[in-house]
C-alpha cells in the first residue's frame, strides 16, 4: 500500500480509478457503488454519478496469500460499509487488529501496475 | 407434462488431462452415458453441452456440434450452455426442460473442462463476472476466506472443524476410483498445508483440473421401450440468479431460495434426502451449504458436521463421490458428475461407498459471482427406483 493519495482530490484522478465513485438516484436517493444505470433499489433510470467520501468501516479482512496474477503477494482484503451505505469488496492496507474498524480510502497501486485504492484503517 | 427419467450416466476420471483434447473427453463420457443406458447415439435428439473455460483449449463455444459430430450423429438439436460452475446443473436441467416441454424424448447433457491448459495455472482463478472487483483482487479463495473469517466469528467454529470437511471428503474420494486425489489425508495436513487466503489453505480449495460427465435423460414413452428398471426419476428442480440479498456473509439467500424452490417442486422435506452433492468448492462453504439446504438450523453447520450427520453412514450422506475438493472441480463437468454419483448411489451401485438404502438425492451447484454475491444456484432432486436392493456392488 503504498502511493498513498486522496482519492476524493481530482488532481490525483488518474482515469477514475483511484476515485471512488458511484451514482446517487435522483428518485429514491440510494446510493449504489459501483456505479449503476439502474438503481438497485427501485430501478429508475436517473442516476447521477457522485463523488463518494472514502470514509468506511471495515466489517471482515483476510490476508491472501494467493491472490490472482498481477498482484503482490500478499494482499489483504475485506468487505468495507461506506458511509454512503454500500457494502464493496476492497483491498486494504492490513488486517485490523480489531473489527469493525472505521477506514478511508486512499491512492494505492493496484492490479498490473494500474492506479487504484484501497482502505487504511482510522487510528 | 411427462416424467422424465436419467436412463444412464458417465465420466472420465478428473484429473490432469493436459494431452487430451475437449473432444476426446467429451465424447469419452457421452459414449460412457449412452453405453450405460443402452441407448444409440443416433436416438439423441438434442445435447447441452456445458463448458465454462474451454477457450483456452480452442473451443470458445461449439462444443455441442463437436460432440454430435464426434457421435455420428446429425440433425438433431445442439445448445452450449455456460454459466459459470453451475454450466453442468444447468445444462442438464435445459435437458429435462426440452423433454418435459415434449420438444425431444432423447437429449444428451454433457459437462467437460480442460483447466490444465491455462496460461495461469498455478493461481487462482480470475472470476468472469465482474471486472470492477477483479481490480481490486476479488478471487473465489479471497471471497470464501471472508466468509470464513465472519463464520467463525459468529459460531465459534475454529479452521479445525472447517478441516474435517476435507478429511471427510478426501475419505470418500478415497473410494471412488474416477477422484482426482484419493490419498487419505488428516486435519493436520489441511492445516498445515499452504495457506491461499486465511484460513483456507490449498488443502482447503478445491483443485482445478480435466474431465468429463454426461447423463442421457429420457421421457416416460422412451423409458417404456427402454423397459429397464434402473431408471432414476428427477423430481424437482431450480435455477436462480441473482438474490444479492446477503448483507452478512454466512448465508447465502441465493442458495437458500433455490433449495426452497426444488424441494416444493420435488414434494418433499430437507429430511427426506438421504444423499447430497453440493458445492463444496471451499472446506467452509460445505458446512453453510448444509444450513442454505436446511439440511441443519442456521448456524449449526459446524456441529451438524463435527456429529458425523454428513459422513456415508450418517443420517444424510454429503460429498459421498469426494466432492469438488477431492474428486475435483473442471467446472462445466461438476454438473453433471455429481447427477452421476447420486444416479450411482441411488442404484445402489457405488460399493465401498455406498449410502445404505438411499432413495432421494440432491445435487447443488453454484456458479460465479456478480456484485460481491454468488450469481447462480441450482438444486435437483432425484429419486431412485423403489425396487432395487439397498447396497449391492456395481
Amino acid at each position: 500500500m503504498e502511493a498513498r493519495e486522496d482519492p476524493a482530490d481530482s488532481r490525483n484522478d488518474r482515469q477514475q480509478r483511484v476515485r471512488l465513485v458511484g451514482t446517487s438516484c435522483r428518485e429514491c436517493h440510494a446510493v449504489d457503488c459501483p456505479p449503476r444505470v439502474l438503481c438497485s433499489q427501485c430501478g429508475s433510470r436517473s442516476c447521477a454519478q457522485t463523488q463518494l467520501s472514502g470514509s468506511g468501516t471495515i466489517v471482515v479482512a483476510t490476508r491472501v496469500d494467493r491472490p490472482t496474477t498481477g498482484f503482490p503477494q500478499p494482499i489483504y482484503v475485506g468487505f468495507v460499509s461506506l458511509a454512503e451505505g454500500p457494502r464493496i469488496f476492497a483491498r486494504l492496507e492490513s488486517v485490523p487488529a480489531r473489527l469493525p474498524a472505521r477506514a478511508h480510502a486512499v491512492g494505492i497501486v493496484g492490479r498490473n501496475g494500474e492506479p487504484s485504492f484501497g482502505f487504511v484503517s482510522d487510528p | 407434462m411427462t416424467e422424465v427419467l436419467v436412463a444412464g450416466v458417465g465420466m472420465t476420471p478428473f484429473g490432469k488431462f493436459p494431452e487430451q483434447s475437449i473432444s476426446d473427453l467429451a465424447r469419452a463420457a457421452a459414449l460412457d452415458a449412452l453405453d450405460d443406458a443402452q441407448v444409440i447415439p443416433g436416438a439423441i435428439e438434442a445435447v447441452f453441452a456445458a463448458h465454462a473455460r474451454t477457450s483456452a483449449s480452442g473451443h470458445e463455444n461449439g462444443v455441442s456440434e463437436l460432440v454430435l459430430h464426434d457421435l455420428g450423429v446429425v440433425g438433431a438439436a445442439a445448445v452450449d450452455v455456460g454459466n459459470f460452475c453451475a454450466s453442468g446443473s444447468t445444462a442438464f436441467r435445459e435437458a429435462m426442460i426440452n423433454i418435459q416441454a415434449g420438444v425431444c424424448d432423447v437429449a444428451l447433457a454433457v459437462g467437460v473442462e480442460q483447466l490444465s491448459r491455462r496460461q495461469d495455472k498455478g493461481s487462482p482463478l480470475v472470476p468472469d463476472g465482474d471486472p470492477w472487483e477483479v481490480q481490486f483482487g476479488f478471487s473465489p479463495p479471497a471471497y470464501f476466506a471472508l466468509v470464513a473469517q465472519e463464520y467463525m466469528r459468529q459460531t465459534g467454529a475454529g479452521p479445525e472443524v472447517f478441516a474435517r470437511v476435507a478429511v471427510k471428503n478426501r475419505a470418500n474420494a478415497a473410494l471412488n476410483p474416477l477422484a482426482q486425489y484419493r490419498e487419505p489425508i488428516s486435519v493436520e495436513d489441511v492445516l498445515r498445508s499452504p495457506m491461499v487466503a486465511d484460513p483456507l489453505t490449498r488443502l482447503s480449495c478445491c483443485p482445478t483440473g480435466d474431465g468429463a460427465a454426461a447423463a442421457v435423460l429420457v421421457s416416460e414413452r422412451f423409458a417404456a421401450q427402454l423397459g429397464r428398471s434402473r431408471l432414476i426419476r428427477i423430481r424437482g428442480s431450480s435455477l436462480v440468479a441473482g438474490t444479492y440479498r446477503s448483507p452478512v456473509l454466512t448465508g447465502f439467500e441465493i442458495d437458500r431460495v433455490a433449495a426452497e424452490r426444488a424441494y416444493q417442486s420435488a414434494s418433499i422435506d430437507p429430511a427426506d434426502v438421504d444423499v447430497v452433492e453440493l458445492h463444496d468448492a471451499f472446506t467452509v462453504a460445505e458446512v453453510i451449504h448444509y444450513e442454505d439446504l436446511l439440511l441443519c438450523p442456521r448456524g449449526e453447520g459446524g456441529r451438524f458436521l463435527m456429529s458425523g450427520a454428513t459422513e456415508i453412514d450418517g443420517s444424510v450422506a454429503v460429498s459421498s463421490s469426494g466432492g469438488l475438493l477431492s474428486k475435483g472441480h473442471p467446472l462445466g463437468a461438476t454438473g453433471i458428475a455429481q447427477v452421476w454419483e447420486l444416479v450411482t448411489q441411488l442404484r445402489g451401485e457405488a460399493g465401498s461407498r455406498q449410502v445404505a438404502g438411499a432413495r432421494i438425492g440432491l445435487a447443488h451447484c453454484v456458479g460465479g459471482f456478480i456484485g460481491g454475491e454468488p450469481a447462480v444456484s441450482s438444486v435437483h432432486v432425484l429419486e431412485g427406483p423403489s425396487d432395487r436392493t439397498a447396497g449391492s456392488a456395481r
